[in-house]
């Protein structure tokens, strides 16, 4: 039954991002499409402006008409044809990019989330001793530090400096992608910048809110029955606090990761990396609506399923919640 | 006195605080906010920022604007303190201006979006029934959406985005979860005994939300308000460096804008892009700091286990040595 | 019943750091327990008898400092011991029940597990399966079906999990066990049913309680000898052999304890509580603390803080002598 809810609430969420992603630029003052496509006359083939009237309905087809036509196409997995890439169709352009980000972005979250949790395990473990007084400090200031300036100084010190990194790209040019130990391990030469960029700056969020979860964990009296049990230290902080305390830190990994697939928009902007953020950023300013769309959906799926996910994941990790919803 | 009161001997007032409404003590939280260094550091530094955008026009060395007229990319020396931009602009009296339109920019979000979360969460978490179902579902629809590709969308959809038009933007979509928090606080006011007292005193909604609720609320609300002049700062430089409305008035997110359109890279001007950058991460720095004093402050169990006095110390080590020689 | 002691506690004080200064919770307690002895302490709470429990225990939050004294359990000092020694004496030799049931047992681990873990701390070599069949006739002792092994906290009623929690208590067969107000949540009928077990358990296992409640009619019914403590001190110790012939005496604090419970002849208007409300740790009244609601207060309670000392079967720290007690004690 529990499940049954959280799915049906999913469906709905869906249907929410789909419905906003058709109406926001209809709803923009001035009809941003019939601006491009003024603009584009001429410069593209009619095939393209036939596909993107239909797509964004510049006909004066009433808007219900238009919405039923967008979710039918999208019903048949026809996400459009991009503009920049005319006249490859945004799938491709998607799928193309997504593998790219998942593994830069995906391993990156899953590394700084624990290494970050364990760090904030250890710390609030040894409060305001010194590993506490060390960690503490270096990750809050690193977490201040705005991801895409990072990395444009990592760029520019490590690659354009001292040259020890490549500039760009995930790969070099060139080179097709295989699974060629040369190949592969070009890729991670690659992405060794952007990665720490993404590691340093977010692996201080994980490591403070851990920390805080446990400090408030470890006054509970099940942590004093414990130790008064004589039960290893140990198993105390890992098994009784941390366990218990990792709880919210889980939500916030599974959306983490569904957000990994939107990949990091200003990082894969600034070394050129091709994922989907880099899409995303191409799409902003060469104004390549039916791409951005596109991504915006595929982003906003993903999103909502993590969030399902997570629900599900809850009940397996907190016994309590599996109770309270059978019975609800 | 209850007989059940008579025979188990709690103390005639028991620590329910429910029954009270919870004093807030403005002066002295006030006062031991300012013993935390936490949020005094944090303070101190926003405090220089707020100085530099106030006294902006004072500051400033060159017109920040005066395009070509400097010699451009010009490292840092005694006339041009920062340096000078790939566009012939003083980087120092950019700096300075870009503070004052950031640092504007920060607290309109702020007030927009505390204004929104503090209105839908705590008026519905405290009202319930439809309005709180209602605004509650909206609240986790927005939630749940992906906030930075909502953002570049809305954004890039509103054709040349100024500064307004940022500020409104960001403003909308980012209250759900500060309005999700207050909600849940609110919901526990509901029931308790000090607001039943203020409706059937005949207390409007309104006026009991505003006397008796959110002055318990301060500490929540001024959280808010912190984290969100942070989200505005970092918002505006992200869409603006993504090339989003992006203009040649200075601001921190134009300066990087610039400087990255500009190849300062390639040039090796690290002066143009390394103050608007720090800039970004001090004052956030800053915010986070006093967040995390006000936290430390306003929960009892992140506060830190007072130590013993010195004086103590020396009184005990007194009575052990006395207990050590009989 | 004069075994030998178990617990020895000598002239214990116990404060807390506040940032308003050091408040004593815990001020000069003596107090032994001799082996299979039940001793109950009583107190409005904030007397300090949590506080007392935590510091045998050595298991003080935070911010509180034992300040002066020693606590000798089994013969050991139980502060001068190390780390790992100290993890291995306790449960072993001395175990406790905590104040909530529902707070002490890790939400998201089953009971079954939580009870391993303590058996396979003190025993590295003991089998999984083993730890497992030894806490299955643990909980067959205090009387809960062994399938509830593989239940969750939160899925056991308030007087189940108290039971569970009793039996991790004895798992070891401790020479001591603190039980701190092991039945206040719990509805009347299941309380009666938990100090029955209790008591057949203490029976079975000859272990020593030291009985900590606010509740003076359960303390007096499970008790050899009760104490009680008033603002940190305690003002009153029974001996074990209470002598029936002799009328009771009482401090006139426990005075005022007995006159609050309400017998069924007794009409409604001869309960009566203390007036005024107890002390607060950082604005002690000098001398007797219990002097500004005392009915027989001297000029003396007000600067001189009276000792315990010895008034027939009773150690009383008051400034009334014998006599004076014992008609104040049997006025009406």
């Amino acid at each position: 039954m529990y499940y049954v809810k959280k799915f049906i609430h999913f469906i709905v969420l869906v249907w929410v991002a789909i419905t906003l992603n058709f109406l926001m630029p209809h709803l923009m003052p001035g009809n941003p499409m019939e601006a491009l496509v003024a603009k584009s006359q001429g410069k593209i083939s009619p095939v393209v402006m036939h596909a993107l009237a239909l797509q964004f309905g510049i006909d004066n087809k009433p808007l219900w008409q238009k919405y039923i036509d967008y979710m039918t196409q999208l019903l048949h997995g026809n996400l459009g044809v991009s503009i920049t890439y005319y006249p490859v169709d945004v799938k491709t352009v998607i799928g193309q990019a997504l593998p790219w980000t998942l593994i830069l972005v995906g391993v990156t979250t899953i590394l700084a989330f624990l290494i970050g949790t364990l760090i904030g395990i250890v710390a609030a473990w040894r409060r305001n001793k010194l590993f506490d007084s060390i960690m503490g400090p270096i990750w809050m200031f690193l977490g201040s530090v705005p991801q895409f300036w990072l990395a444009l100084l990592l760029l520019y010190y490590f690659a354009f400096k001292l040259g020890w990194f490549p500039e760009m790209h995930s790969y070099n040019y060139g080179d097709s992608p295989s699974w060629s130990l040369k190949f592969l391990s070009d890729a991670v030469w690659h992405s060794i910048l952007p990665a720490c960029a993404l590691l340093f700056t977010t692996i201080g969020g994980w490591m403070l809110a851990m920390r805080n979860n446990m400090i408030q964990i470890i006054s509970d009296d099940f942590i004093a029955y414990a130790r008064a049990r004589g039960l290893r230290p140990w198993n105390i902080m890992m098994v009784y606090a941390a366990r218990n305390a990792i709880l919210p830190s889980v939500t916030q990994f599974a959306i983490a990761l569904g957000y990994a697939v939107g990949g990091q928009i200003l990082i894969e902007e600034i070394f050129s990396y091709p994922g989907i953020g880099y899409q995303l950023a191409q799409a902003v300013i060469t104004q390549d609506y039916p791409l951005m769309q596109g991504i915006f959906f595929i982003i906003a799926v993903v999103m909502l399923l993590a969030n399902f996910v997570v629900d599900i994941l809850y009940t397996r990790l907190d016994p309590r919640v599996r109770t309270e919803g059978a019975s609800a | 006195m209850s007989r059940q009161d008579a025979n188990t001997m709690e103390p005639q007032s028991p620590p329910d605080a429910r029954s009270r409404a919870p004093k807030p003590q403005w002066l002295q939280a006030i006062r031991q906010v300012f013993k935390e260094p936490k949020a005094v550091i944090g303070f101190a530094i926003l405090g220089i920022f707020v100085i530099i955008a106030i006294f902006a026009p004072y500051l400033a060395r060159f017109d920040p604007m005066n395009e070509g007229a400097l010699p451009p990319l010009t490292p840092p020396n005694k006339t041009y303190w920062f340096g000078t931009t790939g566009y012939g602009d003083d980087v120092y009296s950019q700096w300075i201006y870009a503070t004052r339109t950031s640092i504007c920019i920060g607290l309109e979000v702020a007030v927009i979006a505390t204004s929104l979360s503090v209105i839908l969460g705590v008026y519905a978490g405290f009202k319930g029934g439809k309005v709180d179902a209602v605004v509650n579902w909206v609240t986790q629809v927005m939630l749940v959406l992906p906030g930075y590709p909502l953002i570049i969308m809305i954004s890039s959809y509103i054709p040349n985005a100024g500064s307004q038009a940022i500020v409104w933007i960001l403003g909308l979509t980012s209250w759900p979860a500060a309005a999700r928090m207050k909600r849940a606080q609110a919901m526990t006011f509901r029931t308790r005994d000090f607001i039943l007292a203020a409706r059937l005193g005949g207390f409007s909604d309104f006026r009991t939300v505003c006397t008796e609720v959110l002055p318990n609320m301060v500490s929540l609300v001024f959280n808010t308000f912190i984290s969100m002049i942070s989200w505005g700062i970092f918002g505006e430089a992200f869409l603006r460096f993504l090339g989003i409305g992006s203009t040649r008035t200075p601001s921190w997110g134009n300066m990087l804008n610039a400087s990255q359109n500009g190849n300062a890279m390639m040039e090796g001007a690290w002066w143009w892009f390394i103050p608007p950058g720090l800039s970004i991460t001090m004052v956030i720095l800053a915010l986070t700091l006093i967040n995390y004093g006000i936290d430390e402050v306003s929960n009892p169990r992140l506060k830190k286990p007072p130590k013993l006095s010195k004086a103590i110390r020396d009184k005990l080590r007194l009575q052990a040595a006395e207990e050590g020689a009989v | 019943m004069t075994g030998k002691p178990v617990l020895d506690v000598r002239n214990l004080s116990v404060g807390y750091m506040t940032p308003r200064g050091f408040a004593t919770a815990v001020d000069g307690v003596s107090l032994t327990i001799h082996e299979g002895e039940t001793v109950g302490l009583v107190g409005e709470s904030g007397c300090g008898k949590s506080t007392l429990a935590m510091a045998i225990m050595r298991l003080l939050g935070p911010g509180a400092y034992v300040t002066g004294g020693r606590i000798r359990i089994a013969d050991r000092d139980i502060y001068r011991m190390g780390r790992e020694e100290l993890r291995q004496f306790r449960w072993t030799h001395v175990s406790m029940v905590f104040q909530s049931a529902m707070n002490v047992l890790n939400p998201v681990r089953t009971i079954g597990e939580q009870m391993v873990d303590t058996f396979r701390a003190h025993d590295p070599r003991m089998s999984k399966r083993e730890a497992m069949e030894r806490s299955a006739e643990l909980l067959r002792i205090v009387r809960i079906d062994p399938a509830r092994l593989g239940s969750f906290p939160h899925e056991l009623s308030g007087g189940m999990r108290q039971r569970v929690v009793i039996a991790i208590a004895i798992a070891f067969k401790p020479k001591l066990v603190i039980m701190d107000e092991p039945t206040t949540a719990l509805d009347v009928v299941v309380q009666r049913s938990i100090l029955e077990q209790v008591m057949e358990l203490q029976e079975q296992f000859g272990f020593s309680i030291l009985f900590i409640s606010h509740d003076i009619t359960l303390v007096n019914r499970i008790s050899n000898r009760v104490g009680v403590m008033y603002a940190g001190r305690l003002v009153e110790m029974s001996d074990s052999q209470l002598a029936t012939e002799e009328p009771p005496l009482y401090h006139p604090y426990a005075m005022g304890l007995h006159r609050a419970i309400p017998t069924l002849d007794a009409g409604d208007d001869e309960i009566s509580g203390i007036p005024g409300s107890p002390p607060v740790p950082l604005s002690m009244p000098p001398g007797c603390a219990f002097h500004p609601r005392c009915p027989y207060v001297r000029d003396a309670c007000a600067s001189i803080k009276p000792d315990l000392t010895r008034h027939g079967d009773y150690q009383i720290a008051c400034h009334l002598t014998t006599d004076e007690l014992r008609s104040f004690a049997h006025a009406d």
